[in-house]
């Protein structure tokens, strides 16, 4: 007899005591048992929709694998896609050039396009290397950044992401291991995305590191389906008591998502919205301190000139180093806060 | 099953095996939850947790593995929620895993007559309850029906009848040799 019939009221005779004395032996049963007993309903119509959802669960995951390879399938014909643009420009200046320097009057550039593929071809070479002189050659590998990067999401290292430069079809994707590299020149954007994941960019400047690991979120829509529970997101002003601490990697999260501008005034608030509410209470605390924030946006060297409560020090030290990237860099930075009482 | 899930990683594999887990997951998520939304919630994080963990871990016997780990978030879930948790020690001490056969098939003279011994020394409700249960293969409902005790007093009777009786007849058989 299974537990299934059992709770679904087959509860008497032999059958049922059989699986009742192996719930003697095994505790797990045993308590599932218990369970059923003690909470009324229908367990059956809840365990049918158990069921289903796990179905769904199951599907979607596995539909989120398919959907990696046909990004990483789509990619690759992206990236052929691109090569054969950049095939056909090269070669329309060249033909160009061919007939000003054959000086052909204008009025006969119809018959052009009759011309022999070989005269053609053999004056594709010889302009290839006409429109790019040396020093424009040396320049252009200096202002080409080689930017390289792992790409992943809280699942792990995402495969066939993908990394646009912003405005152009310029792009690479990632490969299996949600690795990255990209030419790009100071002053682009960069723009990372995945199915299912939200969109992130990342401006491209002459100091900016040459690797760049980048973390996406889930998209919203995507989160409904595959959200844990007991890792929900909570606003930690929710939350009474002393009980949780925000962890590192949802701050981190935060922090990539926003875009808009991150100073003194965006911190204060966002440290107001997100420290413990019991921390320093029944107390005027106050703290004031130094900083650097360094060239990719992240508070680093503190020094705490005054403060009056530890606990603060740390919150705002930890709210500062994992919070959001500020979008003014490099340059000293000197924070006054004051605890507002909530009570 | 598990094996498969392990060499291949497909979530169908995974899933067929917790599907067959969901009542068992359930009934332990509604014990101590004692909420049918919860223990939803709870079977479906625990799928979740254990699609993660599982890989990382040597599971022997995915069984009492899984016992063990669902048991763990029930409680992890309660002391979130900051509920006090009434556990009842006895009934959490878990048996020893070889099965104590004594009762149902004893095997030698002797151990007959240490059990219909030990059977007569036990209060009068677990006697009667555990001849119903072992002797006549009684289910707990059908003893509810035929003494008119309550179905949980019926369970505590079997089962604290039994470890009495184990002892009892262990006891004994150990005096004589």
């Amino acid at each position: 007899m299974e537990l299934k019939d059992y709770i679904q009221g087959k509860k008497r005779g032999k059958e049922a005591n059989r699986l009742e004395r192996k719930a003697l032996n095994d505790p797990f049963l045993q308590e599932a048992i218990d369970g059923f007993d003690a909470v009324g309903g229908n367990h059956l119509y809840a365990l049918n929709a158990l069921e289903k959802e796990l179905e769904k669960r199951i599907e979607s995951k596995e539909n989120r694998r398919r959907l990696w390879w046909i990004g990483i399938a789509a990619s690759i014909v992206f990236v052929i896609g691109l090569g054969s643009l950049f095939f056909i420009r090269n070669h329309k200046p060249a033909d160009f050039v061919a007939i000003d320097t054959t000086v052909i009057p204008p009025p006969i550039t119809p018959t052009i396009p009759d011309a022999s593929p070989a005269i053609a071809e053999a004056k594709t070479p010889e302009q290839k290397q006409t429109p790019v002189s040396e020093p424009e050659k040396i320049q252009r590998a200096i202002d080409n950044l080689i930017i390289k990067g792992k790409i992943s999401d809280s699942y792990g290292e995402v495969p066939g992401a993908s990394v646009q430069i912003k405005g152009t079809t310029k792009g690479a994707s990632t490969d299996l291991d949600g690795n990255y590299s990209i030419a790009a020149k100071a002053g682009d954007t960069l723009v990372f995305s995945s199915i299912g994941l939200l969109a992130q960019e990342v401006a491209v400047s002459k100091k900016s590191p040459r690797t760049m690991n980048i973390s996406l979120k889930e998209d919203n829509i995507e989160l409904d389906e595959f959200v844990v529970v007991g890792y929900g997101v909570q606003k930690k002003s929710d939350v009474t008591g002393s009980m949780s601490s925000i962890s590192k990697k949802q701050v981190a999260s935060k922090r990539r998502s926003k875009k808009e501008r991150f100073g003194e005034k965006e911190f204060k608030a966002f440290f107001e919205e997100n420290r413990s509410t019991t921390i320093c209470s029944g107390e005027k605390a106050s703290i004031s301190l130094r900083f650097y924030v360094d060239k990719t946006g992240t508070p680093t060297d503190f020094n705490v000139i005054k403060s009056t409560c530890d606990e603060l020090e740390e919150e705002l030290i930890e709210l500062l180093e994992y919070g959001p990237q500020w979008t003014t860099t490099e340059r000293k930075v000197k924070l006054r806060i004051r605890l507002k009482q909530s009570d | 099953m598990l094996e498969n899930f392990l060499q291949t990683g497909e979530t169908a594999v995974f899933g067929e095996l917790y599907r067959r887990y969901l009542p068992l997951v359930y009934g332990l998520c509604l014990k101590y939850l004692e909420n049918k939304e919860a223990a939803h919630d709870a079977v479906m994080d625990i799928f979740e947790n254990i699609m993660e963990k599982l890989p990382h871990y040597e599971v022997k016997n995915f069984h009492t593995w899984l016992y063990s780990v669902a048991k763990n978030h029930c409680l992890q879930v309660l002391r979130k929620e900051n509920r006090i948790i009434f556990v009842n020690i006895e009934e959490n001490v878990v048996e020893n895993p070889d099965d104590f056969t004594l009762i149902e098939k004893p095997q030698t003279e002797e151990e007959t007559e240490a059990l219909v011994f030990c059977i007569g020394t036990l209060a009068e409700e677990q006697q009667t309850s555990i001849r119903y249960f072992y002797m006549e293969e009684k289910s707990y409902a059908d003893i509810v029906e035929l003494t008119g005790y309550a179905l949980n007093k019926v369970k505590s009777y079997i089962q604290n009848g039994k470890r009495n009786l184990k002892s009892c007849i262990l006891n004994r058989i150990k005096k004589w040799n």
